[in-house]
């Protein structure tokens, strides 16, 4: 258990995490995925912690989207996205299913149905992890440099399961800014990582 | 079909930020939801605002002060994926991959859109309703319908209570503000009724979200009987 806190500790880069991704999907590698359940399990139930899940049902409900990210790693295609954009968005549907009883329609990236000519070249994979570190940190320093009234904000979209409409309602700012400043911290975030890999 | 298939184009009309924002943080309810990640599906634009905003969810994620887990929770994981069967592998591709629909949806449809109870709109024009299906039911007076047209068949003109948030997934349509194709969305408000008119040349499959149930709006005559 030492050796696992120490890691959670200092955090594994970006890059790493999806090589234990991809080692989980392509041999059902334990060790693999015993390390990402140290990083990630305890972010992911503290992430629902913030969203009003009782931190008893938030401790079953991160332990059930680990088990998801068990199930799913195969389908991880880190040219796509970051391991923690893929594991937020596991975390969000454990939590939609869980809370709404409703599920979260998924596109797929590489949806068969979607015209091979709209996809743009995939990068080379020896560039890929390389690629999705630099996003992932390139897009942490433009969310910590987001000015104050947008990244209050962002986070009340993200950890309080709040549309825009109810934003509005709550910080009583007219619907129109709240759009307004959710697109511009949208659009820094957007050019942090970067049109071209996307 | 095939002929229009080699044409096509990026989709030209998009769904706006805020709602595709909505759906990458979950704050949209399942029906709009499955809206959103069909056009998603079929839009490279919209499909990069939200694995933006989808990042951004990864990049705060990554940031969170951790919670302090169980001390046997990694044991009882474990424990739990010895129990796990191999990975659930997806659905094969039945005739739903004939009718090219994006992967959000046929989930919901099953192996085969024709067999959905499909109900005449008017001439030319049927309807299937996905709301019945959804398990557990969506909010109340939520719609969400498949609607066929055939080549230059015309929808019953129409309003809405609330939004209309369509889709287009096989050929296209017009009405008075534009011309519509597959992969194209928008939203319309109570304010606008229209009539949209499938383009000539293929058969209009598209996918409609109503959060009211819409209104038929009769054309008053031409010639009145005065």
């Amino acid at each position: 258990m030492a050796a696992l806190q120490r890691q959670a500790a200092s955090p594994p880069d970006p890059a790493r995490l999806a090589e234990l991704i991809v080692a989980v999907g392509a041999r059902r590698d334990r060790a693999a995925f015993a390390e990402l359940f140290a990083y990630f399990a305890p972010r992911i139930k503290a992430y629902l912690i913030k969203r009003g899940t009782a931190p008893g049902e938030a401790e079953e409900l991160a332990q059930e989207a680990m088990i998801m990210v068990w199930r799913r790693a195969a389908t991880y295609a880190p040219a796509k996205a970051g391991a923690s954009t893929w594991i937020f968005t596991i975390a969000r549907n454990k939590r939609i299913d869980a809370l709404r009883r409703e599920r979260h329609p998924e596109y797929d990236p590489q949806d068969p149905a979607v015209a091979a000519a709209l996809e743009p070249a995939a990068p080379e994979a020896a560039d890929r992890a390389a690629v999705a570190a630099q996003q992932a940190e390139r897009l942490s320093q433009a969310i910590a440099a987001l000015p104050a009234e947008q990244a209050e904000l962002v986070r009340m979209a993200y950890f309080e399961d709040k549309a825009h409409g109810r934003i509005a309602e709550e910080t009583a700012l007219p619907l129109g800014t709240v759009k307004s400043r959710l697109r511009l911290a949208l659009g820094r975030l957007r050019k942090a990582v970067g049109e071209d890999a996307l | 079909m095939t002929a229009r298939l080699s044409a096509h184009h990026p989709p030209a009309h998009h769904l706006d930020d805020a709602l595709l924002f909505d759906y990458a943080t979950g704050a949209l309810g399942e029906a709009l939801a499955l809206v959103v990640a069909s056009h998603v599906a079929l839009c490279e634009i919209c499909r990069g605002t939200v694995a933006a905003a989808e990042a951004a969810g990864g990049a705060l994620l990554a940031e969170i002060a951790p919670a302090v887990l169980a001390p046997d929770a990694l044991e009882r994981t474990l424990a739990r994926l010895d129990a796990e069967e191999a990975a659930a592998s997806p659905p094969p591709p039945g005739a739903a991959a004939e009718w090219r629909l994006p992967g959000p949806l046929v989930a919901y449809l099953g192996e085969d859109p024709a067999a959905l109870d499909w109900q005449p709109l008017a001439a030319g024009v049927d309807a299937a309703a996905l709301h019945p299906l959804a398990a557990p039911a969506w909010p109340m007076r939520t719609q969400v319908l498949l609607v066929r047209l055939a080549p230059g068949a015309m929808a019953p003109r129409h309003t809405h209570e609330g939004i209309e948030a369509t889709v287009i997934l096989q050929g296209g349509f017009a009405d008075q503000f534009g011309q519509y194709e597959r992969g194209d969305a928008w939203i319309v408000d109570a304010s606008v009724t229209h009539a949209p008119v499938a383009l000539p040349d293929e058969t209009c499959l598209c996918l409609a979200y109503y959060d009211a149930p819409m209104k038929a709006v009769p054309l008053t005559p031409i010639v009145s009987s005065i």
